[in-house]
């Protein structure tokens, strides 16, 4: 599986569902779903919303319970608590969830098995993919700078002799 | 029984809104974790603790959830964990809060303390 995306230099748009939301310069935008752990399956019925590749993000995920509720369609309390996290003297809770990379050719469920942070203010503006979610799901992230291209995939199953 | 409830006291106090059977589930997972990342066939694998007892591992947590409806394991029972390298109890990480974004209309730079 794989997926292939654009970044930009300057700043742009995107639009899902009937909304509109700026993307800065130099931010990669992947798209996700967010939905109950317990769903075996991906459902084509899951909204997929906006968020940014962040590899200086090192958790899994992080969503504020706005965005859960609006975007994701889940209410906070539907996703069970796990453990806790510290930032900046926060304590932020974790929840259990299934988080789905859209892929070229099909969503991709990622391993964010630890949890998913929920933020209960307004920051960040957009969801953050961690570097953790993308490192236990062993995938594998170039960023190519000379065409502003982005390259997400499992890894191929053999590799060239040298 | 007695060690029980004190370390269900402990675990509550440490993590009030986790429902006890994944806060002791999740002890086990950490007790045993030692053993399981010394075995490099499991990295980054998922393994289900239900109370004291490891139920499956496998390479992708769906595996584990059928098992818990095969077995009819609830989820407030269980704890899935990630067969990597543990965690402090509470990770301090740089995530949302450390995250801010610089906008080249406004020459600043945008953060939770500014939103």
């Amino acid at each position: 599986m794989k997926l292939q995306l654009p970044y930009h230099a300057r700043k742009t748009q995107v639009t899902f569902a009937d909304k509109i939301v700026d993307v800065k310069a130099y931010q990669i935008i992947v798209w996700v779903s967010v939905t109950l752990e317990s769903f075996q399956d991906w459902d084509a019925k899951s909204p997929r919303f906006p968020a940014i590749l962040d590899t200086g993000n090192n958790h899994n995920f992080a969503i504020t319970e706005q965005q859960l509720s609006a975007w994701a369609g889940l209410a906070v309390d539907s996703l069970s608590p796990t453990t806790r996290i510290r930032e900046k003297g926060e304590k932020i809770q974790l929840r259990r969830a299934a988080l789905w990379l859209h892929m070229s050719d099909a969503p991709f469920r990622m391993n964010v098995v630890d949890g998913i942070a929920i933020y209960s203010g307004n920051w960040p503006r957009l969801p953050i993919l961690g570097l953790r979610a993308l490192t236990n799901s062993k995938l594998q992230t170039f960023i190519y700078g000379d065409t502003k291209q982005v390259l997400i995939r499992t890894p191929p199953r053999w590799y060239w002799p040298f | 029984m007695e060690n029980t409830t004190q370390n269900d006291s402990a675990v509550e106090k440490r993590l009030p809104e986790t429902p006890i059977g994944i806060a002791r589930s999740r002890e086990a997972f950490l007790r045993d974790l030692p053993e399981l990342l010394a075995n490099p066939k499991y990295d980054r694998w998922s393994v289900l603790y239900c109370g004291d007892e490891q139920i499956s591992i496998a390479e992708s947590e769906v595996e584990l959830i059928r098992e818990c409806n095969r077995r009819g394991i609830r989820e407030e029972d269980c704890y899935i964990g990630c067969i990597c390298p543990p965690s402090d109890e509470e990770e301090e990480i740089e995530g949302a809060i450390s995250f801010v974004e610089y906008d080249d209309e406004t020459g600043a730079f945008k953060g939770p303390a500014t939103e």
